[in-house]
């Protein structure tokens, strides 16, 4: 038994502000989401069954897809403003390209993704602001599903919608499926190296310089794998509602950036959360559930909602305010 | 701060406990208090896309309805909920889901698109719920759809007016809410009304998306380079042509008012009496759909569709609406247990279904 260390602990408190300023932001969104969940539950306890879980956590899914395209174009720096109508579009594909053509519908997918690698190297190269890129882009969007689908109907493909209805026995799909989505996301953020390229580039891009890498190239990167996981959040939703409609998400836009926000995520950049985004979307996800279970007066819901949410947003100022 | 720093653990712990609990447990859920058909009475529950006027008098009536088949005992249950959002049907599918938790015996739901919301709706099926689809069209064939005929309300809505200009002169049509189902199969009525009157000229289209203010925006736009208009068939949306009309100097022309208190007072206090009418979608549906449930709940066979008559008001009706409805209310059928007997007998017998007498 020595006294001696070698390099001396850090005290207490520096541990804790250390871990709070690391973790607390994600934090939050883990706290609020059980806190939520767990009032769902008094409400109906239904909910703690495979079923109950997958009717209330199903159509997280496609947020927590659109959550984390969008933390990591805000670890980046940027903010994309066209998740909703993208989505929208995707759904669209899969229901018309998707089933009548397949292989254009697969081409119209990839092309897609390459839109969104120009968009990124547009934004590097030219510095036009995200936001308006972005925001411009909403509209082709929106006038490409209107184009291929005026009204809301199509059909998606079979194998699309087989993987909507697919049931297990023994856990509830949209966990599975939200647990496989953070797990990798959580590997690309903190386990690649691509993840330590795309937060430098948000908080730090002249070291990013200095070490010899490309910024274009890792905003390409991080533009196409959010594209990836767009078009998967499309097709989710598409397998869900087995057809297309552009306006389907349109409230995407906004919910995935309070997702991230909720979740730990800034618009300075520098910072990416994927469990925090995860669990900022299904908080989201479980508002709705919540408000339908408490029979709070209709008319109010809208507004409970959004009360909620900046109670939820306050919490992390506060949160903020406490550690510092 | 370590006791902060605690206190998050325990909370991140109890989250994860309570997901990893919940997902063992199996299908042990299910709630214990549902009732069902030979029990103390049905629960409804009633999910609605969005939320205007005419969507609030239904479901006024519906609770007014439920509210007294529960003091019969009839009901044991009710909830009435709106998706937040503007008609968007992700959020519906959230909701009815939610709804399906509680295990009602009767869902209703009012579709805020008639394709996005089958798989939800197939799902609240195969857990044995009975579902009625009002309101709109949809191509799931587990659930009992009630509406009115949209076709027919073209019909009513364009035919009338060309009557009471004699069949001939220049007409504005007045769209509906252009991208929708139920719009196509009006507007494709109206365009076969048309040609039977071969002396009657469209002089323009303009898009009213069946509101008032809309259809007065839009006509201020045109009506400038407009000919003698005679009448402006369509989508509801009198008051607003009519003032638009008036604001240009030029006289009303045969419109289609709304069937709400405050625009059949408008049309009364205006005094046109050139053969305009009132017609529109009767928000009563949802009473009768309540009855169309009972009889599924105990066993009925009924056909999938359910078509009821449409709502009209002539200027001989409206003294006794205006005594019964208050500014904000849309005219509705008074359905009750017989009237509904009644008509569904009809449907079965694959004749229209008759409205219960007015007035």
């Amino acid at each position: 038994m020595t006294t001696l260390t070698t390099t001396p602990r850090p005290s207490a408190r520096a541990r804790v502000k250390a871990s709070a300023a690391h973790g607390s932001p994600a934090l939050l969104a883990v706290v609020a989401t059980a806190v939520i969940f767990t009032i769902a539950v008094r409400q109906q306890p239904g909910i703690l069954s495979t079923s109950g879980l997958t009717l209330v956590l199903m159509s997280a899914v496609p947020l927590v897809l659109a959550a984390q395209a969008q933390m990591l174009i805000m670890a980046v720096g940027d903010v994309d403003l066209g998740v909703g109508f993208l989505i929208g579009l995707v759904t669209v594909i899969a229901s018309t390209l998707l089933t009548s053509a397949p292989l254009w519908g697969a081409l119209a997918l990839i092309g897609l993704v390459a839109a969104y690698a120009v968009l990124g190297a547009a934004i590097e190269v030219i510095r036009i602001p995200s936001i308006i890129v972005t925001l411009g882009m909403s509209f082709v969007w929106l006038g490409l599903g209107l184009q291929l689908l005026p009204t809301p109907g199509g059909q998606a493909p079979a194998w699309l919608t087989e993987v909507g209805q697919w049931r297990p026995e023994w856990a509830p799909a949209p966990l599975l499926f939200i647990a496989a989505i953070t797990i990798a996301a959580w590997w690309v953020i903190q386990r690649s190296r691509l993840g330590a390229r795309v937060r430098a580039l948000g908080s730090n891009q002249t070291t990013l310089r200095k070490l010899g890498w490309s910024t274009l190239r890792v905003r390409v990167q991080t533009y196409t794998i959010a594209a990836v996981l767009l078009i998967c959040a499309g097709l989710m939703l598409a397998a869900q509602t087995r057809s297309g409609d552009i306006n389907s998400a349109s409230n995407f836009t906004l919910m995935s950036i309070v997702a991230v926000v909720i979740g730990g995520g800034s618009f300075a950049g520098g910072t990416a959360h994927p469990v925090g985004a995860t669990f900022g979307a299904i908080s989201l996800g479980l508002i709705g559930v919540l408000l339908s279970l408490a029979s709070v007066a209709s008319h109010l819901q809208s507004a409970a909602q959004g009360l909620i949410v900046l109670a939820l947003l306050a919490g992390r100022i506060v949160m903020e305010k406490v550690v510092k | 701060m370590s006791g902060m720093k605690r206190r998050c653990g325990l909370a991140a712990a109890s989250a994860v406990a309570l997901l990893a609990m919940a997902a063992c447990g199996g299908s042990a859920g299910g709630t214990s208090n549902s009732s069902d058909a030979d029990g103390d009475g049905i629960s409804i529950a009633l999910s609605n896309g969005f939320v205007n006027g005419w969507r609030l008098t239904l479901i006024e009536k519906f609770e007014a309805e439920a509210e007294k088949l529960k003091a019969e005992g009839v009901v044991s249950d009710y909830t009435t909920v709106n998706a937040p959002g503007e008609n968007s049907a992700t959020e519906q599918a959230t909701q009815i889901r939610s709804l399906m938790l509680e295990d009602p015996d009767v869902l209703m739901v009012i579709p805020a698109s008639s394709t996005a919301l089958v798989p939800a709706v197939e799902e609240a099926c195969n857990a044995g719920i009975t579902v009625i689809v009002l309101d709109a069209d949809m191509d799931a064939p587990c659930a009992t759809v009630v509406r009115n005929d949209y076709a027919k309300w073209g019909e009513e809505s364009i035919k009338p007016a060309l009557e009471a200009i004699g069949g001939k002169g220049n007409i504005v049509i007045n769209r509906g809410v252009i991208g929708s189902q139920p719009e196509e199969e009006f507007h494709a009525r109206q365009l076969e009304i048309l040609k039977d009157y071969p002396e009657v000229e469209v002089a323009a289209e303009v898009k009213g998306f069946c509101d008032s203010g809309t259809a007065q925006k839009e006509l201020v736009g045109v009506l400038g380079s407009l000919p003698e208009i005679g009448a402006v068939p369509g989508c509801i949306g009198g008051m607003g042509v009519v003032q638009a009309f008036q604001s240009a100097g030029r006289e009303a022309p045969v419109v289609v008012f709304d069937t709400d208190g405050k625009s059949l007072r408008f049309w009364q206090d205006s005094g046109i009496n050139n053969g305009s009418f009132a017609t529109l979608t009767d928000p009563g549906q949802a009473v009768a759909a309540i009855y169309v449930a009972l009889a599924l709940v105990d066993g009925e066979e009924l056909p999938d569709e359910v078509v009821l008559p449409l709502l009209q008001i002539d200027q001989s009706q409206l003294g006794y609406w205006l005594s019964e409805l208050g500014p904000d209310d849309y005219a509705a059928y008074p359905w009750d247990r017989e009237t509904v007997r009644a008509a569904l007998d009809a449907v079965k017998a694959g004749e229209p279904a008759v409205a219960p007498q007015v007035g």
